[in-house]
């Protein structure tokens, strides 16, 4: 082969032959079928990241043994591992950032660590130690063994919707715990969220995952990762806008799939993704899927909001409103009439709801009826309450104070406890004053 | 050789909707203007074969010059005349266009590239340079063109792989592995070079891998700029390898 050497301002390259077969006789690399995205040279491919745990040299990591490969992502591949010195097993993910990582970026991507391993919540995975080894840079972690949420949905589909929400509150929850140490997440997304063997959700890659997308999208002139989770100011890198509220778009954007099994923005590319995260709205809830609750739609819509400002400012929020839609209470996103207010507090509290309607039918008898003066109340919005299942009887005229729906059957009998109650205490509870 | 997809207009393929010569096939569509600038940021990385071309064809090294810009100035235009859809892959177009364009009075345009402040990206020196290490004397214009075309998507993909070195401050390294992108370490090569940096030889192994894996992108991402689908790129590379694997000038 005649050594010809291709001529550059900055280098003298290898020989043209070989040159040309490592370029063009290879495997293809799986840009043309659009698979992966170009990435810097710093980071690694999962596969050079597949160490052969046959052999002892590399199933030896320093304190820790290598078990097994239990997962593999953008930021790197994970293993089952036994760390030697406290002997139990770990989670241990080696990053995708390798030997040709910038020094600052892995001194800041320590520090990172270092911040998210302060977190100690039952929702949160828990990060045990962060360093290198051979110049490979890992962090271990509790071993949750169970399967994320992603592979939850992908295997299983979408979620009854009270599930969703009661799995949601607790993701909320770690995140607002997370936000009060001054922790982000920015990458919340289901294949961050973990279940365990109860079902239960961790929340994993605090502040981590992002670092490395970060430091690729600096990089880079490609969309590192899939941006369908990407809130609208992240998806603009509109850096001064990204905060809490960037984690309360990644929330709704967990619940969206949750409910319907898919994103809320899914394009061809990622370029197209992006632009659809930007510029159009998600297909409204009820619309992919009847059966949502309008609350439980309201509350992902406000997650969801393209301006930063119009979402819920504090994951706690959203975790409460999950909370009060669980326990069929108003929320804060969709305000509702007092009718409909008293007929969610007969659906949770039907004993009592009718041990009051039963206390406000008897005094409305013992004594003459007020003048009928405003507006005729409006019929309950919903007919699905236990006892008020088939419908209400308009009354012929509404007070100010007293509320005079009745029901038409009285299939759910008040208690002797609750028929003795005070009238005073009825109307506080059919207010929304009371406990409920 | 072209395709169906690259006679037909840019192919339904989303990765291959976005590459330059995708959006020079769509120069008749309403974005005129990016499919114009396209075409114009893509034959600006092949000014060195229409440079062999042109010193091959007996020009002096300042006349093939002044030939160069004259034809990287009014190409863009051109396209309006001639439809790109017709042509296959962008390097078919390029020398199809360059024939033309000497059977005109090229020197006409040079002085409006001179306006447009177009520039070769290598001094007459550095080019001369490579056409005299890269060609036998014996080659045709045409040539010259498809070898040239095909050591320039090599010394692109070379020149990122470096630039990538040098933003993550790993020119040390990059300087000390670039013999092994092409060739495997002799025994104790990597103990040596261990010593050497001040890296552990696992972390060597794994960064030479990623060097090739690397580099095998790059050449990826650049030839595709030139090709409008997956069909296209696969025979790209199978010629661009013809062109370059035995050696021969």
């Amino acid at each position: 082969m005649t050594e010809t050497r291709i001529l550059s301002s900055e280098a003298k390259f290898a020989g043209t032959g070989d040159l040309a077969r490592l370029a063009f006789a290879s495997a293809p690399t799986g840009l043309g079928a659009g698979t992966i995205a170009p990435r810097h040279l710093a980071f690694l491919p999962p596969e050079a990241l597949d160490l052969d745990l046959n052999d002892p040299a590399q199933r030896d990591f320093g304190n820790y043994e290598l078990l097994e490969k239990i997962g593999q992502g953008g930021m790197g591949v994970v293993y089952r591992a036994r760390q030697k010195s406290l002997d139990r097993e770990v989670a241990l993910k080696l990053l995708a950032a390798g030997p040709w990582a910038s020094t600052d970026f892995i001194m800041r991507f320590q520090r990172e660590a270092q911040s998210a391993a302060r977190m100690e919540h039952p929702n949160i995975v828990t990060i045990y130690e962060t360093g290198a080894y051979e110049d490979l840079n890992y962090f271990s972690m509790r071993l949750v063994r169970g399967r994320s949420l992603a592979a939850r949905l992908a295997h299983d589909g979408a979620y009854d919707c009270r599930e969703a929400a009661q799995l949601m509150r607790k993701v909320a929850e770690a995140v607002d715990y997370a936000h009060s140490l001054d922790v982000l997440h920015l990458d919340l997304k289901p294949g961050n969220v973990l279940l365990d063997e109860h079902g239960d959700p961790l929340v994993a890659d605090f502040g981590l995952a992002r670092r490395l997308d970060q430091a690729v999208a600096e990089h880079g002139d490609e969309v590192s990762g899939t941006p369908s989770y990407m809130a609208p100011e992240q998806a603009q890198a509109h850096s001064q806008h990204i905060g809490a509220a960037t984690d309360i778009y990644g929330l709704g954007a967990i619940l969206y799939e949750m409910l319907t099994g898919h994103p809320p923005f899914l394009g061809d590319t990622p370029q197209e993704t992006l632009r659809r995260v930007v510029t159009t709205q998600p297909e409204t809830l009820r619309s992919r899927r009847g059966d949502i609750p309008v609350d439980l739609e309201a509350i992902c819509s406000k997650c969801l909001a393209k301006d930063p400002r119009a979402r819920y400012q504090r994951a706690r929020e959203v975790a409460d409103d999950l909370g009060r839609f669980l326990d069929g209470r108003e929320v804060s996103v969709r305000p509702v009439g007092r009718f409909e207010r008293i007929g969610r507090w007969a659906r949770r509290d039907p004993r009592m709801a009718v041990a009051a309607a039963a206390l406000i039918a008897s005094l409305s008898l013992a004594s003459p009826p007020p003048a009928c003066s405003g507006d005729a109340p409006r019929p309950m919005p919903s007919p699905r309450a236990n006892c008020f299942g088939k419908g209400v009887a308009k009354p012929p005229c509404n007070s100010s104070r007293t509320v005079t729906v009745m029901p038409r059957s009285h299939a759910c009998s008040p208690t002797s406890k609750n028929r003795n109650m005070p009238a005073r205490s009825a109307w506080r509870n059919l207010s929304g004053g009371g406990s409920a | 050789m072209s395709t169906q997809s690259s006679r037909n207009g840019p192919a339904a393929h989303p990765r291959f909707s976005r590459t330059r010569w995708s959006r020079v096939l769509d120069i008749h569509q309403p974005e005129q203007e990016l499919a114009q600038r396209s075409l114009f940021e893509l034959s600006q990385r092949f000014w060195y074969p229409v440079y062999a071309y042109a010193r091959r064809s007996g020009h002096a090294p300042e006349v093939a010059n002044e030939l160069c810009l004259a034809f990287f100035g009014q190409l863009p235009l051109t396209v309006q005349r001639v439809d790109p859809r017709g042509q296959g892959r962008f390097r078919d177009f390029l020398l199809d266009r360059l024939h033309c364009f000497l059977t005109e009075d090229w020197r006409k345009y040079a002085e409006d590239a001179r306006l447009q402040d177009l520039s070769a990206p290598e001094t007459l020196e550095q080019l001369e340079q490579r056409l005299a290490q890269d060609h036998h004397a014996s080659s045709s214009p045409e040539q010259a063109f498809h070898r040239s075309f095909a050591l320039e998507v090599l010394a692109r993909s070379l020149r990122r792989l470096q630039a990538e070195a040098q933003q993550s401050g790993r020119e040390d390294l990059f300087r000390a592995l670039q013999p092994f992108l092409t060739r495997e370490p002799v025994a104790g090569q990597y103990q040596e070079l261990s010593r050497a940096l001040g890296s552990p030889p696992l972390a060597l192994v794994i960064a030479v891998k990623r060097l090739r894996q690397r580099f095998r992108e790059l050449a990826d991402d650049e030839l595709m700029e030139t090709v409008a689908s997956p069909a296209d790129l696969e025979s790209e590379r199978a010629a661009l390898l013809g062109l370059l694997a035995d050696g021969a000038a």
